[in-house]
């Protein structure tokens, strides 16, 4: 240890396992691990769910995620459906079925071939021609020449995450610590020491969540180098609105997301990027991108220009390089894991911050993890 | 979206981003003046619908004055994001436009503080300031008796007026004591005009007979889709409501208003540093004596930098006009310091007497007493203080999440209306300074844009389908 | 709405003031060419211009676009009234405020 850690006060007692970051991910691993009987504490810079667990755009779609995550999302889906008994809060949770539409002939090529695949890990997706999508959503538009079926696709109110999750935590036992931003990781051979500008934690393992924050975290803790791409979704939403859409709407090109919320405002997303700076925290929307983004949801669903856009956002999400998840050791080391990069994260994140907690109590995960160590470099860590 | 490039872009056409324009424009920069309103004046010089209504002298001069200059004018233009560096996305009925300059004075002037009280979103009671609107540039008044109340010169302005155009006022109720007014007289003296103004209005509310109620506020409307009566409290020095003394007036208009807030919302997405201004009760961007920002390229002026009058944002305009001028290069560090001189003696001479107007309104702790449980504070959302301090007692401590836990200030008006009264609920709920419990996240667009506008004509081919990611 | 005499009036300055015609629900209402639509509304009586959430009426407040209490359906857009100047012809629908 050094002096300046030893000279820093103690912020908690010591846990069995600190977690960084205070995201779903963070949330679920700490609740996992506290339910099990550790004593864990959880760190945030900001509130709980504050980034892009909680300004997403609360689409829970199976038939949007890759293939190889098919599985995960179907677990996934599964928590939600059982929110309201393990977080306590359904969040507002609606299974409305989604179509996913391509407006081109080469659109619906690929349409046909990545759902096909998707189906095939056991997604139940059904590709409709232009007249039943209609049918399926009588809001759209005759743009559509095909589109994907998938009757588990739903969502939920993202915003509403951070409070069930501090009440959810709070019962569980786990020390939530929020506004609290995390100067840095001492690893030591009797345990960790977490330096925070309100204290020091020490546990004798660390959970890093840290979302778009985790390289940065990773590299400073363990030396150890993944990349992480700072990915700065918009999301826009609109005033309240007679019903217009009752199911959510994605499009083949995977740059649509939409759905009307149950008290009729609708939310436009589909990964479209601002501008964004994890190291300060800055975020804003793009002005152009958020008009192309418009642009296709109203090309999608035309009543929508009618509507008035009353707020828009961006959330920095963090990417690995091959758009897999980061979720298991930290590499060459068994006192620290990482659980990040999952996009989809609203949809997949609960499952795969299960599995990693079973991992860290030593019980073997009921899927496989995503070793973050397929990302080192052979001469790196 | 078309876009334009100027030298300086100024938001806002009213006393203080009329006289920027016209300074830095006047200094050779290519200016545009980008403003909501079909005409320039702001609030204060609003321009009458009709030749038959007097506007102000001040507001005819500005108008001739900037048609004669070379500044580009672009009214009827709402202002929906502003990237730094800067980049101002705007919103007109034709179509949605960017414009873009190195260099941006914002002049965005004052939103009105409106505290509820049960029945204030009945439809017939308005603000103060709208009320002055509609009087002056509309010549229009509500027919039955109208109850004035709140605090400022606004009040005694909206009665007088009223007044004037031969309208019944029930009565006006007054936060302020007479006290509060004479201990300011020594700064309103150095401004003879004004307080000539002051007592005119105060001596033909008399002469109408009209009831003033010092120390008294607006407790409860009743009326469901008007206005039928309102009840009337006595309030203590903190400004709460009494609990005894009440009376009720028959009244079919209430116009009501508490003082002014700063409109800060496009310094503050800008990341301009802001400070604690005691007389708004709010947080204001910092300038420095030349009325830069903390941020490069970004200059502030007007009573969005801090009440102070439109006199004081005129010279303040006038001033940030030319140091942009001078930051741009059009003129040397000696002839800026030769011209700003006088400017920053006749801004500071000005805003003496506008804060002491402004001081005599500045909010007091009991003013938040007459927001009832079952008061709608978010009138967009229907949410009431009850359900306000529900959600503090579950845990929101900060505004932002108080706005997830009760949707307040997710509506069209974003919490422009309401935030400010919300926030200082959330404070008192956990004993706190307004401070404590953060800032509104500023989101963009800063006015809800309708998507028709804002997307034109399409096909899908010309949506860009940008590769963001291996999919 | 007026029913019990005008809630609203105007100066007297505006007497020779020209005048347009607005349809307003679907019927006719007379307006001084220049003024805001909010203010023409008013003066005809029409003082709840939308509703809220819970079904509650509404009406102006701030007149300069902040307050967004003002917005009724204009020529097909939904806009705050207080910012649009009144036009010959001009179709206007107070009854479009609601959510689903």
């Amino acid at each position: 240890m050094t002096a300046a850690v030893s000279q820093t006060q103690s912020l908690d007692s010591p846990a069995d396992t600190a977690v960084v970051g205070g995201g779903i991910m963070g949330c679920v691993v700490a609740h996992r691990l506290a339910r099990a009987g550790q004593r864990v504490v959880l760190v945030d810079r900001q509130g709980l769910c504050m980034a892009a667990s909680g300004v997403n755009a609360g689409t829970l779609s199976v038939q949007i995620k890759r293939e190889e995550l098919i599985p995960y999302a179907l677990r996934g889906l599964d928590l939600w459906r059982t929110a309201g008994d393990w977080l306590g809060d359904d969040l507002g949770f609606r299974e409305v079925g989604g179509l996913a539409l391509a407006f081109t002939d080469d659109e619906a090529e690929t349409l046909t071939t990545r759902m096909t695949a998707r189906a095939d890990r056991g997604a139940p997706i059904e590709i409709v021609g232009p007249n039943r999508a209609r049918e399926l959503e009588p809001g759209l538009s005759a743009a559509p020449v095909l589109a994907s079926f998938c009757p588990v696709d739903g969502y939920a109110g993202s915003y509403l995450l951070g409070r069930a999750m501090r009440r959810a935590l709070a019962a569980a036992g786990v020390r939530v610590h929020e506004h609290c931003a995390v100067d840095r990781i001492v690893p030591g051979g009797s345990g960790t020491d977490i330096v925070t500008d309100r204290g020091t934690l020490r546990a004798a393992r660390v959970a890093i969540c840290g979302g778009a924050w985790t390289e940065a975290l990773l590299s400073q803790a363990y030396g150890v180098d993944i990349p992480v791409t700072c990915r700065v979704n918009q999301v826009a939403v609109t005033e309240r609105m007679p019903q217009t859409v009752r199911r959510v709407i994605g499009a083949a090109t995977g740059l649509l997301t939409l759905k009307q919320a149950a008290n009729g405002t609708v939310l436009i997303g589909g990964g479209w990027q601002g501008r964004g700076d994890p190291e300060t925290g800055a975020h804003d929307i793009l002005p152009e991108n958020l008009v192309g983004n418009l642009r296709l949801a109203a090309h999608a669903v035309p009543a929508l220009r009618g509507a008035r856009v009353v707020r828009a956002w961006a959330g920095l999400e963090g990417s690995a390089p091959d758009g897999l998840p980061l979720a298991g050791p930290v590499p060459g080391r068994d006192d620290a894991y990482v659980l990040a990069c999952v996009r989809g994260g609203f949809t997949i994140g609960p499952y795969i911050a299960q599995l990693l907690a079973d991992r860290i109590l030593g019980r073997a995960p009921e899927m496989p993890l995503f070793d973050p160590a397929r990302l080192v470099a052979p001469d790196g860590a | 979206m078309s876009g334009r490039d100027f030298d300086l872009l100024v938001v806002g056409a009213g006393p203080a981003g009329a006289a920027a324009a016209l300074e830095a424009a006047g200094r050779g920069l290519k200016v545009g003046l980008v403003d909501e309103n079909a005409a320039a004046g702001g609030q204060v010089h609003r321009a009458p619908a009709h030749p038959g209504l007097n506007g102000t002298a001040e507001g005819a001069a500005l108008r001739a004055r900037l048609a004669a200059s070379a500044v580009v004018h672009l009214p009827g233009r709402s202002v929906w994001h502003v990237a730094p560096g800067f980049s101002v996305s705007c919103l007109s009925p034709g179509g949605s436009e960017r414009l873009s300059a190195p260099r941006l004075v914002l002049a965005t002037g004052t939103v009105e503080r409106i505290v509820p009280v049960p029945g204030a979103a009945t439809p017939g009671v308005i603000g103060l300031a709208a009320a002055t609107i509609l009087l002056k540039a509309h010549g229009t008044h509500p027919a039955g008796p109208t109850v004035v109340a709140g605090v400022g010169p606004l009040v005694y302005a909206v009665a007088a007026g009223l007044v004037g155009a031969g309208a019944a006022v029930a009565a006006v109720a007054d936060l302020a004591a007479p006290g509060d007014w004479l201990r300011r007289l020594p700064a309103l003296a150095t401004r003879p005009a004004l307080l000539r103004q002051g007592v005119g209005w105060m001596a033909r509310i008399r002469a109408a007979r009209v009831p003033i109620l010092f120390r008294h506020t607006i407790v409860s409307i009743t009326g469901e889709d008007r206005v039928a009566a309102v009840r009337l409290a006595p309030v203590d020095a903190g400004w709460r409501p009494r609990p005894d003394g009440h009376r009720t007036v028959t009244a079919s208009a209430v116009a009501m208003g508490h003082g002014l807030i700063p409109a800060t919302d496009i310094a503050a997405a800008l990341g301009a540093a802001l400070r604690d201004d005691a007389d708004s009760g709010s947080r204001v961007p910092v300038t420095d004596a030349v009325q830069r920002s903390s941020v490069e390229g970004l200059y502030l002026a007007g009573d969005g930098t801090g009440l102070a009058g439109a006199e004081a944002a005129a010279q303040a305009g006038r001033l940030a006009g030319l140091t942009a001028a001078h930051d741009a290069g059009a003129l040397d560090d000696a002839t800026f310091h030769r011209a700003a001189r006088p400017l920053r003696r006749a801004r500071d001479r000005a805003a003496r007497v506008g804060r002491a107007v402004a001081a005599a309104m500045a909010p007091r702790p009991g003013l938040l007493g007459q927001v009832t449980g079952d008061t709608v504070v978010c009138r967009c959302e229907d949410v009431d203080r009850a359900a306000i301090e529900a959600a503090a007692a579950a845990g929101a401590r900060d505004v932002n999440q108080l706005k997830s836990a009760t949707r307040c200030g997710m509506g069209p008006c974003q919490g422009r209306l309401c935030g400010e009264v919300a926030a200082g609920i959330l404070a008192a709920c956990h004993g706190v300074d307004r401070g404590a419990v953060g800032r509104w996240t500023v989101r963009p667009p800063l006015r809800p844009v309708p998507m028709e506008t804002l997307l034109g004509d399409f096909g899908y081919a010309d949506i860009p389908k940008p590769t963001f990611e291996p999919r | 709405m007026s029913a019990d005499g005008p809630l609203w009036v105007r100066a007297p300055a505006l007497d020779v003031a020209p005048r347009c015609v607005l349809v307003v629900d679907g019927v006719a209402v007379s307006a001084v060419a220049g003024e805001c639509l909010a203010t023409a509304l008013a003066a005809s009586g029409r003082l709840a211009l939308g509703v809220s959430p819970a079904g509650r009426p509404r009406g102006l407040v701030c007149l300069m676009g902040t307050c967004q209490q003002c917005v009724a359906l204009v020529d097909g857009r939904r806009r705050p009234t207080c910012l649009v100047a009144v036009r010959d012809g001009m179709e206007v629908w107070l009854t479009d405020g609601g959510g689903p």
